[in-house]
This record gives structure tokens, sequence and C-alpha cells, in this order.
């Protein structure tokens, strides 16, 4: 028996040493392939907005930024619980691309310091490390260059908690991120805008909602995602009032034949809103988004 | 003890397969040029012959960058891009790995990555790969 133990730890050691080399032959051998087109589905993964997009696409409707808005930054530290630090992680996160996306660099630095705390409470306090932080305070003017470095964050804050194995929080992060911007979207003023063309922007919202659903779904063991789903399925409901239609998507090329081929994609929807949706989405979003951020 | 050398033996090719992955998605982690990352996606045990699919919302005014990364071994690795009606917009076999578009309208795309089954071997091989996804904002959409 003592063999066969040994056997195994030789045996496993091998297959470690060896694996690129194996690697290598698979890949430098025929390259014949089926010409079958049925594949095995192996996994349907959900996108949900970054917050550098949601805060790219409150800038673009053209709304005004309203820090009275913002959850005030030293709250932070005040969560007790790691669902709460998630969520309001997700919130800074969401508040930090807003500030940056309009240029209001006087919270940029702020929010930055806070979100290191946060991150440091969950566990993954390596994604701000004190260099980062000096980049962040020598490139306070270059716009790009800061949504880069919280984009970049971002994704690293999901990678390592997936490492960790606890992506629920990742999820909630998510959650918190996206409610966030719906909150800021539909509470901001919108003297001086299209308030139809702005409705029809937030209808748009129904399908990364949708994704965040299905993503909860995923663990139906969590109580915090069961919460946070159920919070979300009362956001969809109100959603599900709105009639769709769409017409078919048409593709419009250039430089088709280039190895990066650039193509603009058309689909014209039209919704049928139900008067009052705004007011309502804004005080739904309101309410779900303060009872998760309330000590 | 046998358990226990079977049980050590799994968990030495697991973490050995964990760290080859993370080794990999580091040698790809290029970012187009102008773009910034948004997203990763990383599949550690990824299959020759497999599918996966990834429902990804697109906004209006910005640009998207999806660039897909995956071993060798795994043979032709390619994307392809569907509305939610299932019609297929793009299809990336033998055009790269990198496919650029900007959305007119916001909607839902679905991407799929799909492996080719390499009949040349019998034992399909497994590998890792990474789908990147980076955006640009059209600036002069700002309206006021």
């Amino acid at each position: 028996m003592k063999t066969l133990h040994i056997f195994f730890i030789v045996l496993a050691s091998l297959i470690v040493s060896c694996n690129e080399t194996v690697n290598n032959e698979i890949s430098e051998s025929a390259n014949s392939f089926e010409e079958s087109h049925l594949h095995e589905v192996r996994k349907v993964f959900y996108a949900i907005p970054s917050p550098l997009e949601s805060a790219i696409l409150i800038y673009n409707s053209g709304l005004q930024f309203e820090p009275n808005l913002l959850l005030p930054t030293k709250q932070g530290r005040n969560y007790a619980t790691m669902r709460q630090r998630a969520f309001a992680l997700g919130v800074y996160g969401t508040n930090l691309s807003y500030a940056t996306a309009f240029n209001k660099n006087t919270y940029v630095n702020d929010y930055f310091k806070e979100i290191k705390q946060l991150a440091s409470q969950l566990g993954i306090g390596e994604i701000l490390a004190p260099e980062l932080i000096e980049e962040v305070e020598r490139n306070i003017n270059n716009k790009d260059t800061l949504m880069d470095i919280i984009s970049k964050s971002y994704v690293k804050t999901h990678e390592l908690l997936r490492e960790n194995s606890v992506e629920e929080l990742s999820i909630m992060i998510m959650a918190g991120g996206w409610i966030e911007a719906m909150y800021l979207a539909t509470n901001s003023s919108r003297i001086g805008i299209d308030n139809a063309m702005f409705e029809q922007k937030i209808t748009e919202q129904s399908a990364p909602l949708e994704g965040l659903i299905a993503l909860c779904e995923e663990y139906p063991d969590v109580k915090s995602l069961e919460e946070i789903k159920s919070d979300l399925l009362i956001i969809q409901s109100h959603f599900k009032t709105i009639v769709f239609t769409s017409d078919e998507t048409e593709v419009e090329w250039s430089d088709e034949d280039s190895t990066t081929p650039q193509m603009r994609i058309h689909k014209s929807q039209t919704a049928e809103i139900p008067k009052n949706f705004l007011s309502e989405l804004s005080e739904i979003s309101m309410k779900i988004r303060n009872k998760y951020v309330q000590i | 003890m046998f358990k226990f050398s079977l049980v050590l033996f799994l968990v030495l090719i697991v973490n050995q397969l964990d760290a080859q992955c993370k080794r990999f998605y580091q040698s790809c982690a290029r970012q187009a040029e102008g773009y910034t990352l948004v997203s990763q996606y990383g599949l550690k045990d990824f299959k020759s012959g497999e599918e996966a699919s990834l429902q990804l919302p697109i906004h209006e005014n910005i640009f998207y960058n999806l660039t897909l990364c995956s071993q060798e071994n795994l043979g032709e690795v390619f994307l392809t891009l569907h509305d939610a009606s299932g019609k297929m917009l793009y299809n990336g076999h033998d055009k790269g790995f990198s496919v650029n578009f900007e959305a007119v309208n916001t909607q839902t795309l679905t991407v799929k990555v799909i492996s080719r089954k390499r009949s040349d071997l019998e034992i399909l091989p497994v590998g890792c790969l990474m789908l990147s996804i980076a955006i640009r904002d059209n600036a002069s959409s700002r309206s006021n």
C-alpha cells in the first residue's frame, strides 16, 4: 500500500513537470478537424455592464453631476457584514466611475481610498496597492488613465474573488454597482434633457437586469443572494409593464477583410412605456439601494 | 492511506491546471489599442469540441472589442455573434481572434466561443481560454 501511495505522488509530480511538454506535442500534431458543427454547450455566462460603462451611459445621456446623490465616503468602514461590504464596494465603484466620467476629480481620491479600505475588509486589499494610489494621484487630471485604472481594478477584483471561491461576493458587487447606476440615473434632475429619449434608454436596462437575476439563480443556496434576487425581481416586474417592439438586426461592415473587422450593429426598438414608469422606478431603486447601504 | 494518496494526487493535478491557466491568462492580457478592458472570462478546462456562450448587453455609442485567447492545443477556436432571435451577425471562423463593433442601439448579443472538435486525436485536448471585453466611448455623443 505504501508503494501505491508513493506511486501516485511520483505520478503526480511527473505529470506536473511534463504538462507543458505534452501540450506542445499536441499542438504540433496534424491540424485536421472534424467538420461537425455540433458542439457541446458548456456554460452560459452573463455580462453585467461595468461601473465604467454605466457611468459613460449616464454622462452621455446629458444628465448633470449630482454630488448629493453619492454615498458619503467614510461610511464604508462601518459595514459589519461581508454582504454589506460587497454591496457598498459596488456602490462606491459606480460613484467613482461617475465622478471620473464627469471630470469631478476632487471626489476621485476619496473614493479610491474608501474602496481600498472596503477591499481590504473583503480580503482583496491587493487590488489597490500603494503604487496604484500614487498613480491615481499623478494622473488625477487624466480622465482616460483614471478610467483605465478603475477598469483594471474592477476586473482584478472579480478575478480575485473567483480565485478565492467567493463568487457570491462578486455578484453582490455587480448588483450594488448596477442598482447604484439605476438610482443615480433615475433620481437625477432631468431639466433640459429629452425625457422620452431618456425613458427609452432606461428601459434598455432590462437586459442586464435579467443577467443579474440569472447570476443570482446560479447560487440558490446562498442566502444573501436570495434577498438581492427578490429585490431585483421587484425591479424586473416594473420593467415587465413595458411593451417592446423591435425590428430585425442589421449589420454594416467596414474593413471586413482585415484581421479586426469593424462593424456597426443596428436594431431599432420602440418601447410603449406606462405613465409614471420613471418616477416609480426612481422610488423603487432608491428604496432598494438605501435598504442595503444603511448602517 | 490509498484514499489519501488518491486525493493528494487529484489535488495536485487540479492545482497544476489552475496554475497553468493563471500563467496563460497573464500571457494573453494584451489590450486592444485605444480600448479600456472591462471584463474577462476565463475557462480553465475547456475541451476541444465544446462551446460556451456569453449574454452580452451592448450599449449605444460605445465601441466594443472582443478578443479571444486560447491555448494552441485546443486547435481552432473562434467567436460568433448572434442577436436575441439567434440570427448570426458575425462568424469569426478563419477571421482572427478579435472583432470590433459599435452598437448603434442598445441590445443583448449572444457571444459564442466555439472550439472545433479535433478528429486527429483519440483523447480530446483540454486547455485554457480567455475572452476579454474592452470598450471605447464615442465621446462626441454627449448632447450638452
